[in-house]
């Protein structure tokens, strides 16, 4: 199958979709959105785009390159909980700090933030694998 | 604090054999033991921290107790991790030595952990809701463990097994929400306090029907039975030696945590119920059972029966009673267990799990028949053996409550139960192989030594609850005691 | 509004109910689907529906009525549930392709 219009659409989806996924995981803390929702958003936007280029390399290609997300997302979530622990209080509570940056200026870091990135990732990272081994038009045994 | 750890740990082990796929087979298989053991010390830790100080609570995330995730631990979820994450550790040990089916995967460790996180969790969540969560947790992890490997029977069993677990969790949903529109709380100790405190404004009774629907189903009481003969058989044996000995009891325990907390003094509704539902658990599946030639499902479906004598300490509702119940799946837990691992030592051996095509295991292996025998009586409750402790102080129990149909039939199924075993014990172990086998071409197998030493460990501890019963049945009494007092569970959860 | 979100959960029930029967199995799924979004729809209705409530999380800018406050906890249930049950449909995709796979076969019946 080779869909022009389809292939042209989708690098543009692509990048649109995850820069807006972004967009959304941060505003998420007060706002709608969050690490669900904007992972979901990313996740879309990378398997339209191997739908429209559909062919094994890609698929591939794209499944080892997203293998490391799950992992590091599962990490963060975590990570961001037992934060709460090393500074002295309980797990899963929410630490802020704030940072100067140049340019920007003060920016809120917090540990809630932290655990949407970990769901950002883990929802990129299982959505796709699961949308992309059903595609797969291979046995899988 | 502590109490977080039976969850963050097997989470923690998740990722590291997830990120250990790359890595040597033996290094993957450190790691899988590493933390089985460190899950059972983090449970052996709660139990005696909850027996030397009471009752263990947290705030996840500082939100303090009606508005945030409240995780308890008291005597009783300190027994049930204990005793899960041991029967986890036994039987990682035994898959890693049963070298069929493709067990020794990252894949299949991580599932292990997932389905620990999943217990654990629940038997230490102080909200409904949360409960829910942690047994999707487990849920989802037990559904590809049973779909593991591919047979046509397999699939099959899967799909039964799948089905009725998410329909089941549907109902708990759903008593869930009418739940909350209804008192306006998930937190069990809130719960417990507004029903106690306007217990005949409150109409609780749909959601708690819808909820013990949700709870029927996965602990697999009469009549919501059906799925658990017909999938546990099907998976590896490993996976359903595992399920046997802790799926179910996830959801009697749920069953026994709510409905002692939502317990109206006087409401004989309820008790009579379970009482019935224990009667025709135990009857039903102890006649199923005695048809059956297939030692796995045969076995299964004494997992149904037994699950009644819990619903039976429910039921009564007395101190003896719940010291019963809760000894009673302390020993049942091991053992069922260790008859699951036994039969697929007898597997090993004979290459089939049709009683009509084995025998001669006592000839072959004395040793295997003696760790089979010992399982079998202490399952039928053969005394001194763990089964009889917890069955005799549910009888007891039973004649104090003048219930006496519902000990004559608990009676009744422990003869029924010892004509199984004999059964097995005749069909596997006693007779001589079967002419009709030995003429195509039989050959003797020879399991593993570690399979055997796992069986080994199981019976010990089956012992070992003879020896020390003492002990146990006063940490059992410390936890009926703990059921029993609501008003100390709310006080301590809630501070009030 | 609460009477016709009930009738609505009533329907996706009964859908839901039907499809679980059916012995095809993509029908299953769909069942699970629909029970699943039923029983979203009953923790939303059932903890009362509040039209002209103010969101319970507003920014510090905001100012904030103290009365009628929409609650907050219904909405984190429903977005846990449907979060469990994207991953059980996503499983239960993959077992239906696996089933496929193995035996070339998608009634239920069949399966023995």
């Amino acid at each position: 199958m080779n869909a022009i219009l389809l292939q042209l659409a989708a690098r543009v989806i692509r990048v649109v979709m995850i820069i807006a996924s972004v967009f959304v995981l941060f505003r998420g803390h007060n706002q709608p959105g969050g690490g669900f929702i904007g992972g979901l958003l990313a996740g879309g936007g990378i398997v339209v785009y191997v739908i429209a280029f559909y062919n094994h390399p890609l698929l591939s290609k794209t499944l080892r390159a997203l293998a490391p997300m799950r992992v590091i997302g599962l990490i963060l979530a975590l990570g961001s909980g037992i934060l709460g622990v090393l500074f002295g209080e309980s797990f899963l509570h929410a630490l802020w700090w704030k940072i100067e940056l140049p340019l920007i200026g003060a920016i809120d870091i917090s540990t809630p933030l932290i655990f949407d990135v970990g769901v950002y990732f883990a929802v990129i990272g299982v959505m796709v694998m699961v949308i992309l081994l059903l595609m797969e038009d291979r046995k899988w045994s | 604090m502590i109490v977080f750890a039976p969850i963050i740990i097997p989470l923690l082990f998740i990722i590291l054999s997830l990120s250990l796929n790359k890595a040597s087979n033996a290094a993957q298989r450190i790691v899988f033991m590493a933390g089985n053991i460190i899950t059972i010390g983090v449970g052996v830790t709660i139990l005696a921290t909850v027996l030397s100080e009471g009752m263990i609570v947290a705030q996840a995330g500082a939100w303090e107790a009606p508005y945030g995730i409240t995780l308890v631990a008291d005597t009783f979820s300190g027994i049930m991790l204990t005793l899960t994450s041991l029967t986890v550790g036994v039987v990682s040990l035994y898959s890693l030595a049963w070298k069929e089916d493709n067990l020794n995967t990252s894949v299949f460790y991580a599932l292990i952990f997932g389905l620990q996180m999943g217990m654990n969790g629940a038997f230490v969540a102080g909200d409904l809701f949360n409960l829910y969560v942690w047994f999707e947790v487990m849920l989802i992890s037990s559904f590809v463990l049973i779909s593991y490997g591919s047979g046509k029977v397999q699939l099959k069993g899967t799909l039964k097994y799948v089905t009725m677990n998410l329909v089941s969790s549907f109902f708990f949903v759903a008593g869930i929400a009418v739940l909350y529109g209804e008192v306006g709380t998930l937190n069990m100790a809130d719960l417990a306090y507004r029903v106690r405190e306007m217990g005949s404004e409150l109409n609780i009774f749909a959601p708690s029907a819808l909820i013990l629907m949700g709870f029927a189903v996965k602990s697999a009481i009469f009549p919501f039975y059906f799925w658990l003969p017909d999938s546990y058989h099907t998976p590896p044996l490993p996976v359903s030696a595992l399920f046997s000995g802790t799926l179910t009891k996830v959801g009697v325990y749920s069953m026994i945590r709510f409905f002692s907390l939502i317990h109206v003094e006087g409401d004989v509704f309820y008790n009579q119920l379970f009482l019935f539902v224990a009667s025709a658990t135990m009857i039903s599946g102890v006649l199923m059972a005695t048809s059956q030639f297939e030692v796995r499902r045969l076995l299964s479906f004494h997992i149904v029966s037994q699950i009644g004598y819990m619903i039976l300490g429910l039921g009564l509702f007395t101190k003896l009673a719940l010291t019963g119940a809760v000894f009673y799946i302390i020993g049942h837990c091991v053992v069922k267990t260790n008859l699951f691992l036994l039969s697929g030592i007898g597997y090993k051996y004979t290459g089939t799990f049709d009683l009509k095509k084995s025998g001669g295991l006592i000839k072959k292996s004395p040793f295997v028949a003696i760790l089979f025998f010992i399982s079998a009586m202490a399952l039928v409750g053969i005394p001194p053996l763990s089964g009889f402790f917890g069955k005799f102080m549910l009888i007891k129990a039973g004649i104090e409550s003048k219930e006496f149909i519902h000990v004559a039939s608990a009676l009744a199924v422990s003869f029924l139960t010892l004509f199984s075993m004999i059964k097995i014990w005749n069909e596997a172990y006693a007779k001589d192989l079967p002419q009709s086998v030995l003429e195509n071409g039989f050959k003797w197998g020879r399991p593993s030594n570690q399979l055997i030493v796992s069986s080994v460990i199981l019976v010990v501890v089956t012992l070992g609850l003879t020896v020390g019963s003492k002990f146990i049945i006063d940490v059992c009494s410390t936890a009926a005691d703990q059921l029993l007092d609501i008003d100390g569970y709310v006080k301590t959860v809630l501070k009030k | 509004m609460e009477l016709i979100l009930s009738i609505v959960i009533g329907v996706l029930y009964t859908v839901g109910v039907f499809f679980l029967l059916r012995r095809s199995m993509i029908r299953i799924i769909l069942g699970v689907l629909f029970l699943g979004n039923a029983t979203n729809l009953l923790i939303f209705v059932a903890s009362g529906v509040t039209p002209d409530a103010q969101p319970s999380f507003l920014s510090s800018s905001t100012e904030a009525a103290s009365s009628n406050m929409a609650d907050p906890m219904p909405q984190a249930l429903i977005l846990t549930a449907i979060v469990i049950s994207f991953g059980v449909v996503a499983y239960l995709l993959t077992l239906l392709r696996k089933t496929h796979e193995i035996t070339g076969e998608e009634d239920m019946d069949q399966l023995k």
